[in-house]
């Protein structure tokens, strides 16, 4: 019969084993997993040979946007063309492509400090802002992107009408516009019973742009500076 | 995955290697309980939230306050949404301002009820209402009931009915963030405010 001593220490050493031998388990049953995991569908749905190269490329600073349900950045100096597309990509999305935070985070490449702020922190600090704002109140709330993802959801939105100029305060440059339209959203999604319906919703939107010599263009892509960038998006619809 | 069995076999041979065993054994027990809890707990505590009860006016035993031939979409308590008119969806710009309906939520599942005597013209998917009944009063005069649950309605097309008549489920369906119903009435095709309409029948909404 071994003394209690003894015993307390197979005890502990047991314990001990035990704990190594458990973690050696679930090591092996991650790493096991890791090997399988399923490969990121936003990158798999974006495959080289599903994107046709079209003429039009050159103009688009990623051309792989629309493959994703994202409008494409236009590469251009033209405030109308440009606020246009601006507007329509906020509100334009496949929950089925991508998630909202990716959505975003592409979004957030269209954006260009705010030139009349003269240092580059409160440039930077500006342009956060700016991107935070489009989060909490311009796009669909991340609550209805849920409610439309359970349902394989997807939003086109085109404007309606032309575009609203609306003057910019303290740019001395005059480079920076802000333009406001009507957009028709077109949601579809699923009915239920494996097939899809779609309705419109509508809505009266303004986006700020800066088409100058200010403008940082997207890093590696055919921009340049002096092509049209977002500087903000707004919560609500500018008048003149 | 043989690696494992390999080492367990081995260290069966010997009496401290039974005992790791003993303990690796009692450690992954206590660590599944620990981990699968959540999963047996969080549906139950869910389940007990969102499944009405006859005290909040999910039950059919609840039925709704009745006023002549009119009675209440929610038979109890409700939490009032957006109303009627202009009226934002906070937090985003790329939402209509204007609604045409009035939003009451009791709590996913909760039992919606036909406000009034008619005939359904719709029952399953309508535009952005999701799983939606609307409801032909004659007269020009439409009920609308939106956003119920996929496969909760429990009228047809052309069934007659009266105030009370249980409809469906309330849900989250169409363009909805949340459980609640849409109800709306129109007249002669054009949205109208429900409040001072279900109010003149007797019927105050919040």
């Amino acid at each position: 019969m071994a003394a209690p001593g003894a015993r307390r220490n197979g005890l502990v050493w047991a314990i001990v084993g035990a704990a190594v031998l458990l973690g050696g388990v679930v090591a092996i049953i991650i790493a096991s997993i890791g090997t399988h995991a399923t490969p990121d569908p936003t990158h798999s749905a974006t495959s080289p040979s599903s994107h046709a190269p079209s003429p039009s490329d050159s103009a688009v600073v990623d051309p792989g946007a629309a493959d994703k349900g994202w409008v494409a950045e236009p590469v251009t100096t033209d405030p109308s063309t440009y606020m246009t597309a601006a507007l329509e990509a906020a509100g334009t999305f496949d929950t089925t492509k991508s998630s909202r935070d990716q959505w975003l985070a592409y979004l957030d490449t269209w954006f260009t400090p705010d030139t009349r702020y003269s240092s580059k922190a409160d440039q930077q600090a500006a342009m956060q802002r700016s991107k935070l704002e489009l989060r909490q109140g311009v796009v669909l709330p991340d609550s209805d992107w849920e409610s439309l993802a359970g349902e394989d959801g997807r939003v086109a939105t085109t404007i309606t009408g032309s575009i609203t100029f609306v003057p910019v305060t303290e740019d001395p440059s005059g480079d920076m516009r802000i333009g406001t339209a009507n957009v028709t959203l077109k949601y579809t999604r699923s009915d239920g019973s494996g097939g899809e319906t779609s309705y419109e919703d509508h809505a009266r939107v303004s986006v700020q742009v800066l088409c100058g010599p200010g403008s940082v263009p997207t890093p590696d892509s055919s921009q340049r500076a002096g092509d049209c960038k977002v500087v903000r998006y707004f919560t609500q619809a500018m008048e003149p | 995955m043989g690696a494992p069995l390999m080492i367990a076999s081995t260290a069966a041979k010997s009496k401290t290697g039974r005992r790791i065993i003993a303990g690796a054994i009692t450690l992954g027990l206590l660590a599944s309980f620990f981990l699968l809890t959540p999963l047996i707990a969080i549906p139950f505590a869910v389940a007990g939230q969102t499944v009405a009860s006859p005290a909040d006016g999910g039950d059919d035993s609840n039925v709704p306050a009745v006023h002549g031939a009119w009675g209440y979409p929610l038979a109890g308590g409700y939490t009032k949404g957006r109303g009627f008119g202009f009226n934002p969806v906070v937090g985003c710009g790329y939402c209509s301002t204007y609604h045409e309906g009035y939003d009451m939520a009791q709590g996913c599942g909760a039992t919606i009820f036909a406000a009034g005597p008619g005939t359904v013209r719709v029952a399953g998917v309508y535009q952005g209402y999701g799983n939606a009944v609307m409801i032909d009063h004659g007269g020009g005069l439409i009920t609308l009931y939106g956003h119920m649950q996929w496969g909760s309605l429990r009228v047809r097309v052309g069934q007659q009915t009266s105030a009370g008549t249980p409809l469906g489920a309330e849900g989250n369906t169409g363009n909805s963030f949340g459980c609640h119903l849409h109800f709306e009435v129109r007249v002669d095709g054009h949205a109208i405010d429900p409040q001072p309409f279900m109010a003149a029948r007797g019927l105050p909404l919040k």
